[in-house]
This record gives C-alpha cells, structure tokens and sequence, in this order.
C-alpha cells in the first residue's frame, strides 16, 4: 500500500510539472480515496485548484492542509495569496478562544500527540504511587500529585487541539443565502467562491451559515464544504 | 355587389412597381439614370442593392395626381443617379414595395458596361472636360519610413455642384494620416483655359515598403451645368445638370529601401532626429532621487522607431519608467517626440558611473545613417542611502548591501514528503483507562500501612541521618540525638536502655565492636553533660559512623 502511495504521489507530481492539473488532481484524489490525510496532500491538491482556477476548492484544501498543521508555511502563504484574488471582501469568520487554542495547540503537537504524551504522564503518576505504596518509601506526595495534574492538563489540552466542526467553504462559483430554508424563500446574501462561514444549524439539504460580519442566511449545503472533516454537508 | 368586387379586383391589379433606365448600354464610370415608378402613393418603397454600381446621387421622388374625365390617376417616381465600377453585362435587382402585407417586386434591368463613353452625346462630350480631379505630391521618390504629403486637388472649368467622393484613394502599404486642413480654392489658368483649383483633402502617407505607390484611385462626382437646348417662357436659354465622375490616378512615387548593410543597433528610426538623455542632477544625497529621460525628438517616423532602453547605472533602484509623448502630422512630416522618464533612487553611498549610450537612426536629408551618442555621467550619491545595509565580516571588512525588492507573486511549490495513512483513534477508552489507573494509585494511598519488617531498616537510616544532620548543624542537642539513636536501636535489638552495660554490648555485638559501642556511649555522656569541655566532634561522628553500620 505505501509503494502504491508512493506511485500515485510521484506520478501526480510529474502531471503537475507538465501542467496537466487535472490529471495530477486525479491522482491526488485517489491517494486520499485510500485514507491518506495530511497536510502534504491537501496542500498540493489545493495548489492543482489553483492551477484549474477553482479558488473556492483550493481554499479548502489549503484550510484543510492547515487544520493538520496550522503553522505550515507554504499552506498559509497560498491561503493569503487565493484571498487577494477571492471576489468577496468578506471578512472571515471570527476565532472564538478556544478555536484560536485548538489553533496554537496543534501548531505544536498533533492531538495524537498531545493524548499520547498526557498518558505517558499519568501512568507515571500511576507507577510512582503504586511505588510509594508497596515499597513503603516515604516520598514524598507532592511529586506524584504534580505529575498526575500535568497529566491531566495534557489531556485537556489534546482534547481542545481537536479540530472543530463548523468551518466551511463556498465551492460552486456563487451562493444565495435565502432567509428561510428554501428557494422560495427571499434572497438576502450572495457569495462567490471560496467564502467562509460557520455552520450554526442544518436542516435538510439546507445550512444556517453566519458569515464573517455577523449576518447567518440559510444556504444550501450543496454550493458548501466543511473544512474538517471533508464530507459534504447533510 | 358583384361589379364592386370587380372593381376592387382590378384596382388591386394595377398596383405594380415598375424599373426603367435611361441608358441599356453605358461607358464604366459614366452616369446613368434609373427610376422606379409606382401608382401606389402608401407602398413601402426599397431600392435594390444596385452591385457593380455606385449611386452618385438620388433618390429624387416625385408624384402626379392627375384628374381625367373625373377618374382620379396617381403615379410616383423615385430616381437614382449610378455609375457602373466594372466592366460586362449586369442584372439590376429589382426594387420591391410592400403594401397591405404583401410584397411586389419590379421588374429587372439588364445595363451593359463598355469601356469609354456608350456614345456620341453632345452635352456629355461638352461636359466631359467640366472638372478634373488629380493628387498632388510633395516628393516624387522617398525612403520607406519618409513622410510624403498629398494633396487632393478638383480643377473646376465650368460651373458644378454637389461635389461628392465617390471612392477615397486606397494606398497599399503606407500609414496614412489626414492633416489638418482647410479647403482653399483659387482661379489659375490651367492649358488655355481658366479654371477654379479647389484643394479639398491634404494627407500624410508614411511608406513601409519598398517600390511604387499603389492603390485604388480616387474619384469625384459632380452635378455640370449643360444647356438643354430649350428657352424659357423670356426666351432665356435652359440649362439643365447632369452627374458626371472624374477620377484622379495615384501619383507614380518611387519608395527607396534604406540602404544596406544596416549598422548593428539600428533603432529603426528615420527622419531628422535626435538623441537626448537628460539627467536632472548628478549629485544627490541619500534619502533624493535622480530623473533622468532619454528622449527621441525631430521630425521622423515616430510610429514605428523604438527609443533604447536605459543601461542602468550601478548602485541605483530603477522604477518602471513613464512614458511621454508629443506627435504632430504636419506637412513637413511627423514632428515631436517620445520619451521615457526614470527615477532612480539611490541605495548606495558613493560615486557611480551612467554608461555611455548610442542611437542609431537613418538620416533622410543626408541619406545615411548616423550615430547619436550620450557620454557616460558621473552620479555621486553623498550621505546615507534610503536603504543601505552594512554588515560587517569576520576580517572586519564592511559589506554594504541593497535590499531585495519582490517582483511577482505565485504559489508556492509542490511538497513532497511521506504520506500517511489516516486511522482513526477512538482515544476515549485509553484515556479513561489511563485516568482509572491513577485513581487506583492514590486510592491506595489511603489504606492504612501494614508493619513491615524491614521497617527497622529504614528507621535505622533515618536516625542516622538524624544524627548527622545534628551534628552538621552544630545543633545543642547533638550529643543528646546520638544517644537517643543508640538507645533506640538498642531496643529494637532487645536491650533496654537500662541495660546498655559493656556485657550486655559485647554479647550482642561481639568482642571487636561491642567494647567500641560501650565506650561511643560513655563519651557522649560525658559530651552531653559538659559540652563545653568536649572536643571532637568530628571524631565521635566518624566513629558513629563506622559503628553503627555494625549495629
């Protein structure tokens, strides 16, 4: 499977340099059809949107490339240069504290990481009390007492490094936002490709979205992707 | 009823559009009359596309109600003046009307075009020589890229009107320019006979290749005056006029190629120019900039000459440049000039060198070319630059550097690296189990400790440590805790502290350490009771040392 990976990565890298996007984009899609997501991939199909000159997608992807690890360079550098050339100056939706942790989190430790490293804590905590018990040593508490409160806070912080939910991404070339969920209802808002919003509620085909200055609309969540994870919209 | 359906009938019959021409056979470019007649007076009439001809002049309508016997009779004639552009035999399309929805057509006109006059009409022969049209030019031969002026000119010898282009002068490879100018007419004598000169079009033509002149000539209508052969009611003679086509051919212009070989860096330029490059300072301090334009002026083909790019000098930032330009078509030719204005802004501190610069350019008054050259400048940059930047280097030696201004954007790059498949971790077990095991470790904590038999060890370790700290402390007591830390461990060993005797020692620990033991105790005895005659405490700590490892 990982020389498969490697086939299919290779030889999308090679279409790329040909300029044949398109078929380096299939590729790409394949490798994420076999379960690979990180930020290398997304990024690099986010680059092949761009060559295609769908900005809505590769503003997505380049979301996505981020949500993996949010302080790669080349992800943020395309992200800034797909806004300049998005139509809408739309600001975008505002971090709330504990996206904005999840955030800084992640730019340090994967939420794997963050888990794994908060466990080696605590069954060191665990031990050492177990220790202190059967070996009838007198140490003293104070020790497995800090060790099992960092172990517990390096849960806590894997827990909030977990992307959330409720970013997306206009993908079709525009989007009427309605004030009820349904064409019939009247049109308040339109966006063009690669707006953002938060997704506040769903309902049949159909998203409540708050955009960026504060105004929500019911939108279809067709024209619509979330960022993480990458399923389109219920 | 039966005779007014009749009568309808035969009224809607008469409705027809009918097409006849003065003339069946004509000369090319000789004026001949067609009209089309109607008895309908609400017809919406069109005319047909007349091809291979050309209207000089019309359509003039006219219409006749007449009143015979009490029948009322209605006709109407539309006339157009045309000139036939081509030789052979051509069908005229016929015209149509439409009326009341339905749409009838006239019949078809078959006109032969010979060359030359159709035949012997006195009054056409007499107004043939009426007005002539011919083009004037200013050179008869010139170098590809050399301005020509023409001029357009109508000789008048009898009395005309309506003068009309009927087909503008089509040069072949040429930029041509119409100038400014205003019609003038004056009386000359043209042969032997008196004429009015009318200048009526003026033009720059600027050739791009070599060879003559060509195009499609150029030709005039007009309406002459000639006498119909009638009086009028005072006996006055009648005139009447008539269209006539005058055609003024290309003049014959020789269009001379640059002579070769051309020298290298040729800038494609021709005419009297020249080559300027203006600095407006040469010394600045850091934080100023320089303009500096390098202009192309003169009379010459400022349409298709190209000024040189800059050589920019070291040591200077140098934006994009702007651009001016100043033309003007006169009869001398194209005259002003092009010009591109540069900032240079210093980044380094110093004295620079402008490169010497050179235009080449072909000299149509002296036919050759020449060389314009601008000698190299000396620009001095004093004080600090806007954005130097000085490091210094192991040797001590002072670099100075520029900044790097960005030129374009793109995307970044592909990255390549090891792709990872994704799993997903149901971390929510592993870290309740983690958490359950860490409730159990201080769970534990909590049951009460059973007496363990090594407990003696440990509290052996512990008075020792006692005592240490005792005496390194210098504490008051110190000889007092010793004591205490022996009595203790004595009895735990079983002898109490009343029968810490030498025999009980001895037996307990043996006849090397027991004695050893008996007198450690005698001595901080006497050290606890007179402290201040004891000296030694290290000694006796040393001693504790080595025995109590034996205890």
């Amino acid at each position: 499977m990982e020389q498969h990976i490697t086939d299919l990565s290779t030889a999308a890298k090679e279409l790329y340099d040909q300029g044949l996007y398109q078929k380096a984009l299939d590729q790409y899609e394949e490798i994420v059809s076999v379960g690979v997501k990180d930020t290398e991939l997304f990024y690099n199909i986010g680059n092949c949107y761009v060559r295609l000159g769908e900005y809505g997608e590769a503003k997505l992807y380049f979301e996505r490339a981020l949500v993996f690890d949010p302080s790669n360079t080349d992800a943020l550098h395309n992200l800034d240069w797909i806004n300049l050339r998005l139509a809408d100056a739309l600001i975008e939706p505002s971090q709330e504290l504990i996206e904005w942790l999840s955030e800084l989190f992640r730019g340090t430790l994967s939420e794997q990481e963050w888990v794994i490293l908060g466990s080696i804590v605590l069954l060191s905590s665990s031990l050492l009390l177990l220790w202190k018990r059967l070996s009838n040593r007198n140490i003293n508490w104070r020790i497995p007492f800090s060790t099992t409160l960092i172990g517990i806070i390096l849960l806590t912080v894997g827990a909030i490094s977990h992307p959330k939910n409720t970013k997306c991404i206009v993908v079709e070339p525009n989007s009427y936002g309605y004030s009820e969920p349904s064409v019939g209802g009247k049109r308040i808002i339109l966006l063009s490709e690669g707006s953002a919003g938060k997704i506040t509620r769903t309902q049949e085909g159909w998203s409540l979205i708050a955009i960026g200055d504060g105004r929500s609309a019911w939108f279809e969540s067709r024209q619509w992707k979330r960022v993480y994870p990458e399923y389109q919209l219920k | 009823m039966c005779a007014l359906l009749w009568c309808s009938l035969s009224f809607g019959q008469k409705a027809a559009i009918n097409a006849s021409s003065s003339r069946t056979t004509v000369g090319l470019n000789e004026p001949f009359r067609v009209t089309y007649s109607t008895s309908e007076a609400n017809g919406q009439f069109q005319a047909p596309q007349f091809k291979n001809f050309q209207v000089v002049s019309g359509p003039y309508t006219s219409q006749q109600t007449q009143f015979i016997n009490g029948s009322r009779s209605f006709s109407k004639k539309m006339t157009y003046d045309i000139v036939a552009t081509k030789q052979g035999v051509f069908n005229l399309a016929p015209a149509t009307m439409i009326l009341d929805g339905r749409v009838m057509k006239s019949n078809s006109l078959k006109i032969e075009v010979i060359t030359g006059a159709s035949r012997g009409n006195n009054s056409a022969k007499k107004s043939k020589a009426s007005f002539e049209v011919e083009i004037l030019t200013s050179k008869k031969s010139v170098y590809v890229g050399e301005p020509l002026v023409l001029l357009f000119r109508a000789v008048l010898f009898d009395q005309v009107r309506d003068l009309t282009i009927l087909q503008q002068p089509n040069f072949e490879n040429v930029l041509q320019q119409q100038l400014d100018f205003k019609q003038a007419s004056k009386r000359e004598s043209v042969g032997n006979r008196t004429a009015t000169l009318l200048d009526f079009d003026k033009r720059l033509i600027i050739p791009n290749k070599p060879g003559t002149l060509k195009g499609q000539a150029l030709q005039i209508s007009a309406k002459v005056q000639v006498p119909s052969g009638r009086r009028d009611f005072f006996g006055m003679p009648l005139n009447n006029f008539i269209s006539q086509v005058a055609t003024g051919q290309i003049p014959s212009v020789k269009i001379k190629p640059l002579p070769s070989p051309k020298p290298k860096g040729y800038s494609g330029g021709i005419g009297d120019l020249n080559f300027i490059r203006e600095l407006s300072r040469k010394e600045v301090n850091g934080n100023e900039s320089i303009t500096l334009k390098i202009r192309i002026e003169g009379t010459g083909n400022f349409n298709t000459l190209s000024v040189p790019d800059l050589i920019e000098p070291q040591g200077f930032d140098v934006y994009d440049p702007k651009f001016n330009e100043n033309i003007r078509y006169t009869e001398r030719g194209v005259r002003g000039y092009k010009e591109f204005e540069y900032l240079l802004v210093p980044q380094l501190k110093g004295t620079f060198i402008l490169p010497e610069m050179s235009w080449v350019y072909f000299n149509t008054g002296k036919e050759r070319y020449e060389t314009v050259t601008a000698a190299a400048d000396t620009l001095v940059v004093a004080g600090d630059a806007t954005a130097r930047m000085t490091l210094t280097d192991d040797s001590g030696l002072t670099l100075t550097k520029r900044e790097v201004n960005a030129i374009g954007d793109d995307i970044r790059y592909l990255l390549h690296g090891e792709h990872t498949l994704h799993q997903a971790y149901d971390f929510k077990l592993w870290v309740w189990s983690v958490l359950g095991l860490v409730l159990l470790g201080w769970g534990v904590q909590i049951i009460p400790r059973r007496k363990v038999k090594n407990g003696s060890a440990s509290r052996k370790k512990e008075l020792q440590k006692l005592v240490e700290k005792a005496f390194d402390s210098d504490h008051e007591n110190r000889f007092g805790i010793m004591l205490n830390s022996l009595e203790e461990r004595f009895l735990e060993l079983g002898i109490s502290k009343e029968d810490t005797s030498l025999i009980e020692i001895t037996q307990l620990l043996g006849d090397v350490h027991g004695p050893a033991v008996h007198q450690l105790i005698e001595r901080c005895q006497i050290a606890q009771y007179a402290p201040n005659a004891f000296s030694g405490d290290r000694e006796l700590l040393t001693e504790f040392k080595r025995l109590w490892n034996n205890i």
